[in-house]
């Protein structure tokens, strides 16, 4: 028996409808009505940092790095023909994505959704490996490996969070190591497979004008019931502190770019907490703040100028990022400006203006169906509910987001990454 | 979904699309004047002045504090080429009223905005303030640097420069960067005055209202000015007289080879959907001739793709091509041509290019500024169709009037940004 529950929002007349199936599968529909692009996103509760873990409390296994993108890249080759070939036959864009704590694989058509979304569900439940094949992917990861160590912004971060975390693998490459990965077999793709890739422990979220219909006739007959398990995910301890306050690296940038991380304790945070936090980086970073008009105004950034939430299994950060003449003086100024505003509370009206824009980002989010498909899958795997997260945002209060900023953002354990050109020495 | 056209005064236009899917609006409008050597860098520079700020949001942080309270509302400038004409645009966009937490009006609010921006531009004593335009020009230097690294837009722009090098179309769409730099904070006010007086203005909205509201506070912006509009118009050149080869050599890891086309056919004819298929059959599409058989079978480039500027009548063709194998991939793609004009074009072909096409534009309007796009890019066309109409007319194409629009297409000029073949970039 499916249970199927409708969820409605008041606040943007929106629906969706969150069907606990019958093979173990939580899936969400979300309909949108007139809309042509239609989206479909599968995702498993496992990524990069999941390389230690057992089954139902029996041994623990320890995986090489890189293991799960590895995975990911594998599972689109089966016994009848590659799937992306399948896809380029029904005209619709298939992609797939590994991240820290998730993979998910996904396509967007306005076209023939029903073959296409035959194809999704049937090459994620049928994993096909051999000894051969692996080989072969080997030298294809390898160079996106390089790839990615040829990227500024891929080694500013990384270089960042390899300075703030001890042990956690979130430090790691999400594709390994051109070593870690010479190791990957079959047998061990077999292994994660069987633990992460069970459908209790997976999503399935579907955007566009849709019906319940539409998607229970296809997955119905195409998902079996699945047994569920108890599956463990191990982390060594993880100090509060970072490994060190500063880390460099010469690159071939135009202008330099930097880091700077806030090492949080981790922590599961609440839907509500993420409301407040998210207030709390706009107060700090959006262009509209104090803080951008003081960086602005000393030309120590320029538009790319960020920040963000960084949390996960096992690890919560925050990090500011962007290009600098000067990032040291940049990361000052920002250290600054934190203690001050711990000390004397956010302003009424930059509070207002920035709970406004976190709101209307979010509201503007439901335009899309990739962002509400990718949505739902976070949102899931973080047991927020989607609509209830908006409201959480519009009642936020001022007290609220002022007693959260006393707990998080400690100037004294931070971390600044830096990637520089030849001749951008900030001295 | 279709659109409403308001006249608003002479040259002024208003097209409406009502549509309630969305939680967003946006009102964009595309102020056109004819290209020209002399004025693209200050039409460009005034169009980055005018979004920084204004005389009621006089810097940066109070403008950004504005939209912010408008839940982060957006105020955003471009510049672009449609034909002979350059095109500044200037949007604002934001949530529809329905969804703001206190019931505000932001749809009335943006549109008095962008009006200030328009209208009320900080200036003083028939000037632009000095810092304003220093700023914007160092931005802007900076786009043509970026422009400059990215070899393929580079190439593509090399080649129309070389190519139209006696037309309109071959001036750069803001302008050389010798232009930008001698601007004065005069020079910008006198493009903002010739803008308000001769521009073409082609606004569009997309959003959950009839726009009544926004066509009465535009029509009392416009009530003062005494207006002389320019036209619309676009030269098409239908004969080849100067075919050539122009060979640039650079530190570049990739070569890049661009071929230029006349395809002696642009909109508003009517026979310009089939050179638009044509284009697409060819290169268009990852089912495409020039993917298939240049890039896949013969591996001779990373890229190989074709685009045609419908109001131009050219068609492009563009690749990447490691130096060895510049001739050989020349030799491949002028024989696709060729084969076309011979008519050897399958059905699949056909099939796969009409459900690309009709795809991307029911594709396109599922977003707001799709939407927008799609309507205000069709200003010159013979007419303004809905993505139902585009399609209906796209499939009714016929293999001989795609083969006809081929055996029109005229080599013009070939440029090719030759590796010096060092390592180095």
């Amino acid at each position: 028996m499916n249970n199927i529950t409708e969820v409605k929002s008041a606040r943007t007349g929106d629906k969706y409808y969150k069907i606990e199936h019958f093979s173990g599968l939580t899936i969400y529909l979300y309909p949108k009505p007139d809309y042509n692009s239609k989206y479909a996103i599968f995702g498993t509760r496992y990524g990069s940092v999941n390389n230690a873990f057992r089954l139902d409390g029996g041994d623990v296994i320890r995986v090489p790095d890189g293991i799960a993108h590895y995975l990911e890249h594998k599972m689109f080759e089966c016994e009848d023909g590659d799937a992306f070939v399948k896809y380029a036959k029904t005209g619709a864009n298939a992609n797939a994505y590994t991240s820290f704590d998730k993979t998910c694989y996904l396509f967007s058509c306005t076209d023939r959704f029903d073959e296409s979304f035959r194809i999704l569900l049937d090459f994620v439940s049928r994993p096909y490996f051999t000894e051969q094949t692996v080989q072969k992917e080997q030298g294809i990861i390898g160079q996106e490996i390089r790839m990615y160590d040829d990227s500024p912004d891929w080694r500013v971060m990384f270089n960042m969070l390899e300075n703030m975390y001890h042990s956690h693998p979130v430090k790691l490459d999400i594709a390994g190591t051109v070593e870690s990965i010479a190791k990957i077999t079959p047998e061990l793709l077999y292994d994660c497979y069987n633990t992460f890739y069970n459908l209790n422990n997976m999503v399935l979220a579907v955007a566009g004008d849709l019906s319940v219909d539409d998607i229970l006739k296809t997955a119905d007959s195409m998902l079996k019931p699945c047994e569920k398990h108890e599956i463990e995910s191990f982390f060594e301890d993880e100090p509060y502190e970072v490994v060190s306050d500063y880390v460099e690296q010469k690159f071939p940038v135009s202008m330099p770019m930097f880091n700077l991380g806030f090492k949080e304790r981790a922590h599961e945070v609440s839907q509500k907490e993420m409301a407040e936090t998210s207030i709390i980086l706009s107060v700090l970073s959006s262009p509209s703040s104090q803080l951008y008009k003081m960086l602005d105004d000393a030309s120590l950034i320029n538009q790319s100028f960020t920040s963000e939430c960084f949390t996960g299994p096992g690890y919560y950060s925050f990090i500011f990022s962007g290009e600098s003449r000067a990032p040291k003086k940049a990361a000052e100024m920002i250290k600054n400006y934190i203690t001050d505003l711990k000390a004397n509370g956010i302003k009424p009206e930059d509070f207002e203006i920035a709970r406004k824009e976190v709101y209307g980002d979010a509201v503007s989010g439901l335009n899309s169906v990739d962002n509400i498909a990718n949505s739902l899958v976070g949102f899931h795997f973080n047991n927020y509910e989607f609509f209830s997260a908006i409201d959480d945002i519009a009642d936020c209060t001022l007290d609220d987001v002022n007693s959260r900023l006393g707990e998080i953002l400690d100037v004294n354990n931070c971390t600044l990454s830096v990637v520089f050109g030849e001749e951008d020495c900030e001295g | 979904m279709s659109i409403i056209q308001r006249e608003i005064c002479d040259g002024v236009t208003l097209g409406t699309i009502r549509d309630s899917r969305f939680k967003t609006m946006k009102l964009s409008v595309n102020m056109l004047l004819p290209l020209s050597e002399e004025t693209a860098a200050v039409n460009a520079l005034l169009c980055y002045v005018l979004v920084r700020s204004c005389e009621k949001y006089p810097d940066f942080t109070t403008l950004s504090r504005k939209l912010g309270s408008l839940y982060g509302a957006e105020l955003n400038g471009s510049v672009s080429k449609m034909g002979d004409m350059q095109c500044l645009n200037i949007s604002v966009g934001g949530l529809d009223d329905r969804y703001t937490i206190d019931k505000e009006q932001i749809s009335e609010e943006l549109t008095r905005l962008l009006c200030e921006v328009l209208f009320r531009p900080k200036v003083k004593d028939g000037a632009f303030y000095e810092l304003d335009v220093e700023q914007e020009k160092r931005q802007l230097l900076d786009t043509i640097d970026a422009e400059f690294n990215d070899k393929r837009a580079y190439a593509n722009q090399r080649l129309i420069e070389i190519m139209c090098e006696n037309e309109l179309y071959g001036v750069g769409r803001v302008g050389t960067k010798e232009q930008i730099s001698a601007l004065t904070t005069k020079d910008v006010y006198k493009a903002w005055q010739n803008l308000l007086l001769n521009a073409y203005f082609d606004f569009t909205y997309v959003g959950n209202s009839d726009g009544e509201q926004i066509a009465s506070v535009l029509e009392n912006s416009f009530k003062e000015i005494k207006r002389t509009p320019v036209e619309l118009s676009t030269d098409v050149v239908y004969t080849v007289f100067n075919q050539r080869e122009v060979v640039d050599e650079m530190d570049v890891a990739q070569s890049k080879l661009e071929i230029g086309f006349r395809t002696a056919c642009a909109e508003p004819e009517k026979e310009s959907l089939a050179t638009r298929l044509m284009c697409l059959i060819l290169g268009g599409t990852a089912s495409s001739k020039l993917f298939n058989n240049v890039r896949e079978k013969k591996s001779l480039c990373y890229y190989c793709a074709s685009r045609f500027a419908r109001l131009k009548g050219i068609m492009i063709v563009e690749s990447g091509v490691e130096t060895e194998n510049l001739e050989a991939a020349k030799e491949a793609i002028l024989a696709e041509v060729e084969d076309m004009k011979n008519g050897n074009v399958t059905d699949f072909e056909i099939e796969a290019a009409k459900l690309a096409a009709t795809n991307s534009f029911y594709g396109i309007i599922d977003t707001v500024s799709g939407t927008c796009n799609w309507y205000s890019s069709q200003l010159m066309d013979a007419t303004v169709d809905t993505p139902e109409q585009a399609a209906q007319k796209v499939n009714a194409v016929t293999k001989d009037e795609i083969i006809a629009a081929a055996k029109k297409l005229q080599l013009d000029t070939i440029y090719i940004l030759k590796s010096k073949g060092g390592e180095d970039e």
